[in-house]
């Protein structure tokens, strides 16, 4: 009789699991169809019209069988003018498949493909245009984020959508063709209803830790240049008011255990990879995350005993990354005025901070630059003029175009 | 023209898929709502610059970001948080699942944003009979998060309920958060001062 009742609890926690996997899936397929091209009479109307039902069955499939990709916003928007066109959801569906055989990697977790991407456009630009690149540079806008959609939809919205059909089309059919060599494959891996799929597919929030001990990693140099800039300053001031040694050193005393005197004290460092594996539930772990040590390196409290210790500590760049993690600190958050000090320092250096355009959202695709004055809701191409075309059929047709070169940079 | 200075303030809309981030920033920025159909998912980053006045004198410029589904690029991730300083943890008053992933948007705030002020706002509350986030449920996690949460709001960017409440509110604390820490900076700076003990110097300087 346990037995059983074991077998059936096992059976419903496998049920349990893969049921979550789904719900996962349909969950984001369904947000995403339900405001994907409602404007066109195609999916318009209700939301249980037949074809958005359609549309939402071709990308729940192809996540469901394709684990390493899954489900990511934007597949949506490139499948929705296949299923247009082809009218019929099995076609569409092994269009999409095709077509994503090209470009799945843009929609992987690790977002290498896009990065890559990005660095490619930029070098496109400081090749085509150095001049609009150093405009970019001047208002923060050289990491080209705004480029995102551009990149990731090959241009899609950036259309209204009959144009856009025929752009895309234009645009693929210039891509050199790579069939399958076979037959093309509609399943990476069968999905098994029955049975836990061996690769969950990974979601930005499973790889959760990976990203915030890549970020620690990252911070923890920016903390350390942080301290070289304070180092220099002080040093100037020490210089500039031309006192004796034991006078800057007071200083230094000063600055760093003004509000409390804990020494200053080192413990054997903690590696990175224990860092990365310690525990941390999500509510719960908030409180240890904002007083933990390695995080909260602007507000730990040290005691240094002269300039030259100073100097040597941060200067350490790769090395000292075990140092800001064992560093002694006071879990106070804001009533430590050295640390605000410090902190400002930190922001005074990117004082300028970064600007992003308006690029997201719906109906829109106006670089905002200030804010204020531009409408944000206004669509540039929603129709195109025949300027627009002409450079369109340039843009199309020109093999060594920008946009060409990085649509067609799939390949690492 | 005379212009004064206002500080910039960086806030940044966190949330799931769909509990309406963009109609939220949309109201912000135009004061407009669209219908369902006109939707679309956000896919890059959207910013939009508005002036609060919290007192006859003060103002405070709001800087409010939009972003989705860009998840998927690491760098993208830290840089919308980066300086941020305040964060507006956005869900669904409908949907008990969007309430309860805010943990872990929580988790990314105090991570990538250590300083960002946390705010919670519950939205789409003109869905009337269909709320199923209850106002204890909200205390409850703000208890859970150690009080990390500085305000707590219902709005409805339908209706437009409360939205225009919620960033005045918001105006209002970060402006005292930045009176505040002026003031410690100030504070700070005389502290720093240094007076040359009388007569020592021009001793010990003699070798």
């Amino acid at each position: 009789h346990s037995y059983f009742a074991f077998i059936f609890q096992s059976l419903s926690f496998i049920y349990l699991q893969v049921s979550e996997e789904v719900n996962y899936i349909t969950n984001m397929v369904r947000k995403d169809v339900l405001r994907t091209d409602r404007h066109h009479p195609f999916f318009s109307g209700t939301d249980d019209n037949s074809n958005v039902k359609s549309l939402f069955n071709i990308l729940t499939t192809y996540s469901l069988n394709h684990p390493s990709v899954g489900y990511c916003q934007g597949m949506s928007d490139l499948a929705s003018p296949l299923l247009v066109t082809m009218k019929d959801e099995a076609q569409a569906y092994v269009c999409f498949c095709s077509l994503m055989s090209r470009v799945n990697s843009n929609f992987h977790i690790d977002g290498d493909a896009m990065t890559l991407k990005f660095q490619h456009l930029t070098e496109a630009l400081l090749y085509y245009d150095a001049e609009f690149f150093s405009y970019l540079q001047h208002h923060q806008a050289d990491d080209l984020l705004f480029c995102y959609r551009w990149l990731l939809l090959e241009l899609k919205r950036e259309f209204a959508f009959d144009d856009a059909q025929f752009m895309l089309e234009v645009l693929w059919s210039s891509i050199p063709p790579n069939p399958p060599e076979k037959s093309l494959d509609l399943v990476e891996v069968p999905f098994n209803p029955v049975k836990v799929a061996p690769s969950v597919p990974s979601t930005p929030r499973q790889n959760h830790y990976a990203n915030v001990c890549a970020l620690r990693r990252q911070r923890s140099c920016v903390s350390n240049k942080s301290a070289e800039s304070l180092a220099a300053i002080l040093h100037r001031r020490a210089a500039s008011v031309d006192f004796p040694n034991s006078i800057s050193q007071h200083v230094l005393n000063r600055t760093f255990s003004q509000s409390n005197n804990h020494d200053f004290k080192l413990r054997n460092s903690m590696s990175e990879g224990e860092c990365a594996t310690s525990p941390i539930s999500p509510v719960h772990g908030i409180k240890e995350e904002s007083s933990s040590p390695e995080d909260s390196p602007s507000r730990s409290v040290r005691k240094i005993k002269d300039l030259k210790e100073f100097k040597k500590l941060t200067s350490k760049k790769d090395g000292a990354k075990g140092n800001d993690n064992s560093l002694e600190s006071t879990p106070q958050k804001e009533n430590n005025s050295v640390g605000l000090s410090r902190q400002n320092g930190t922001k005074d250096m990117f004082s300028e901070s970064r600007r992003c355009y308006s690029d997201s959202d719906a109906d829109i695709g106006v670089p905002v630059i200030d804010g204020g004055d531009v409408d944000v809701w206004q669509n540039p191409i929603s129709t195109v003029s025949p300027e627009d075309e002409s450079q369109i059929r340039n843009c199309c047709s020109g093999r060594e175009t920008i946009f060409y070169k990085c649509l067609s940079s799939d390949k690492m | 023209m005379a212009s004064v200075k206002v500080p910039e303030q960086k806030v940044i809309l966190c949330g799931e898929y769909g509990v309406g981030k963009t109609s939220l920033f949309r109201r912000f920025a135009t004061n407009t709502f669209v219908t369902s159909t006109d939707r679309k998912s956000t896919l890059g980053l959207d910013h939009y610059e508005k002036v609060y006045m919290t007192d006859e004198h003060q103002g405070v410029k709001l800087q409010l970001w939009d972003t989705g589904g860009m998840e998927r690029v690491a760098s993208i991730t830290s840089s919308y948080y980066k300086f941020a300083e305040a964060a507006i943890l956005v869900f669904s008053l409908d949907s008990p699942d969007s309430f309860n992933i805010l943990s872990q948007h929580l988790l990314d705030i105090v991570t990538y944003a250590e300083n960002a002020k946390i705010f919670l706002c519950g939205n789409k509350y003109d869905l009337k009979n269909q709320i199923h986030v209850t106002d204890a449920d909200m205390e409850t996690f703000c208890e859970q998060c150690h009080n990390l949460i500085s305000g707590t709001y219902k709005t409805s960017c339908k209706t437009g309920q409360g939205v225009e409440e919620m960033f005045i509110d918001i105006s209002k604390q970060l402006g005292e958060a930045n009176r505040s820490r002026k003031e410690l900076d100030s504070l700070n700076k005389n502290s720093f001062k240094i007076t040359p003990p009388e007569g020592e110097p021009e001793d010990s300087c003699i070798c």
